[in-house]
């Protein structure tokens, strides 16, 4: 199995790279046998090979950042997947917002109704700030994008960034909609009970095959 | 074309739009026109990479019914509604592609940005109503706003584009999401009296108008 996420993670390290979504010290994790495997943060994601993915105890945290990949799993059961990021507009809301909401129905389904900027990195802040939601922005930071496997984060990365797109966006043009939020909770309701939990069920049983 | 044709145009538009970006995190849904009662759909849940043609699902126009194991897109009403209605179409794409769903979520009409937008598409893309994925309301409003015209966005979801052929759909939607970029940057030059713009300009124009 860790073979096959290390493959996995090679894959999505290459994608976010692709994506233009991260930058030099971004990493990227999946919980594995009472830990975890986490990315360097030394190299660029494109550059990443196997060695420069490490197995992390989760007793044991190697820095700073790995305890806070940690502290997420630690206190998440749901979350099995974190990608850290840059998102270029997420980044743009995170200096000087507190909060954005989901002006796209995907936002609302897979975020949640908001996505809220924790005003520090430390890892009471961020569990705080992520309550109830699949991701969240860092004060003159980045942004954590968690899943049940890789692929739900990376998904969340890509759904976030356009989010954070359509709101700065649409209030460029002058009028960003909101989604009620009775809306948006029903919509995350449905997505994670009905429309998401096949395939994210048929993804981890891949894994373990 | 044979059936089968159909179906690999369905899978092939499909790796397209997410080769050239027109996808980004969520799939949308492709349908294609088999003959007056008939129309050949993307399946629920199932990514393009996956999905293979025998995946794709025939669906009935009128009654919405299928005889197939799998299940087919959840917008499969939208789709019939469009082909019921616009008889000259026979390729519909509806996806979420990043610009485009911006300018959804300010539910605006977007004049026509390019000549080639206007030769494609008309005058302007109207925004249909709000409505809850895969409601009559959210139908109903797609169908009214696609009318006279070869795209609409879909209020806070996406845009719905439709062709004669697979091929004009796909270039209406490349063209659209092209356009939708450059309404928003349009204002931002304007703004700032600048001829290019960076993400920064953006963000610049974004809090001034939020202040």
């Amino acid at each position: 199995m860790k073979n096959k996420l290390k493959k996995q993670i090679l894959e999505f390290c290459k994608e976010m790279e692709e994506d233009k979504l991260v930058v030099l010290g971004d990493t990227m994790s999946v919980r594995c046998d009472g830990g975890m495997l986490i990315t360097s943060a030394l190299k660029p994601m494109a550059e990443i090979c196997e060695d420069d993915i490490l197995f992390v105890d989760k007793k044991e945290p190697k820095d700073e950042l790995s305890a806070l990949h940690l502290a997420i799993y630690g206190a998440r059961e749901d979350i099995n997947a974190i990608i850290m990021n840059h998102a270029p507009f997420c980044v743009g809301i995170a200096k000087g917002s507190k909060k954005f909401p989901a002006c796209l129905d995907d936002m609302a389904q897979i975020i949640g109704p908001t996505a809220k900027v924790s005003p520090s990195g430390n890892a009471a802040d961020v569990l705080k700030t992520l309550h109830g939601r699949n991701a969240c922005l860092i004060k003159n930071g980045g942004v954590i994008a968690t899943g049940r496997t890789l692929d739900e984060a990376h998904t969340g990365s890509l759904v976030l960034e356009k989010g954070a797109i359509a709101y700065v966006g649409s209030t460029v043009l002058g009028n960003p909609v909101k989604i009620s939020t009775f809306d948006a909770l029903l919509m995350r309701f449905i997505y994670k009970t009905k429309y998401s939990k096949k395939d994210q069920a048929d993804k981890q049983a891949e894994l373990k095959a | 074309m044979t059936e089968q044709e159909l179906r690999q145009q369905v899978k092939d538009a499909g790796v397209a739009l997410l080769k050239e970006g027109l996808v980004r995190g969520t799939w949308g849904n492709i349908s294609v026109r088999v003959d007056d009662k008939k129309m050949i759909v993307t399946p629920s849940g199932m990514d393009y990479i996956r999905m293979q043609p025998e995946d794709t699902v025939i669906v009935d126009i009128e009654t919405l019914e299928y005889d197939s194991p799998i299940k087919p897109t959840s917008e499969k009403k939208i789709h019939a509604a469009i082909l019921r209605d616009r008889p000259e179409i026979n390729a519909v794409i509806h996806s979420h592609p990043v610009w485009s769903s911006a300018v959804a979520a300010a539910r605006k009409t977007m004049p026509s940005i390019t000549e080639r937008m206007k030769e494609l598409v008309g005058e302007d893309v109207r925004t249909g109503d709000y409505g809850l994925p895969s409601t009559k309301k959210l139908t109903k409003g797609a169908v009214e706003a696609l009318k006279g015209r070869n795209a609409c966005f879909l209020a806070n979801h996406g845009i719905f584009v439709c062709g004669k052929t697979m091929e004009e759909a796909f270039e209406i939607m490349r063209e659209m999401e092209y356009c939708s970029k450059l309404y928003i940057e349009n204002i931002v030059k304007e703004e700032l009296g600048k001829d290019e713009v960076t993400v920064d300009d953006i963000i610049e124009v974004f809090y001034k108008k939020i202040k």
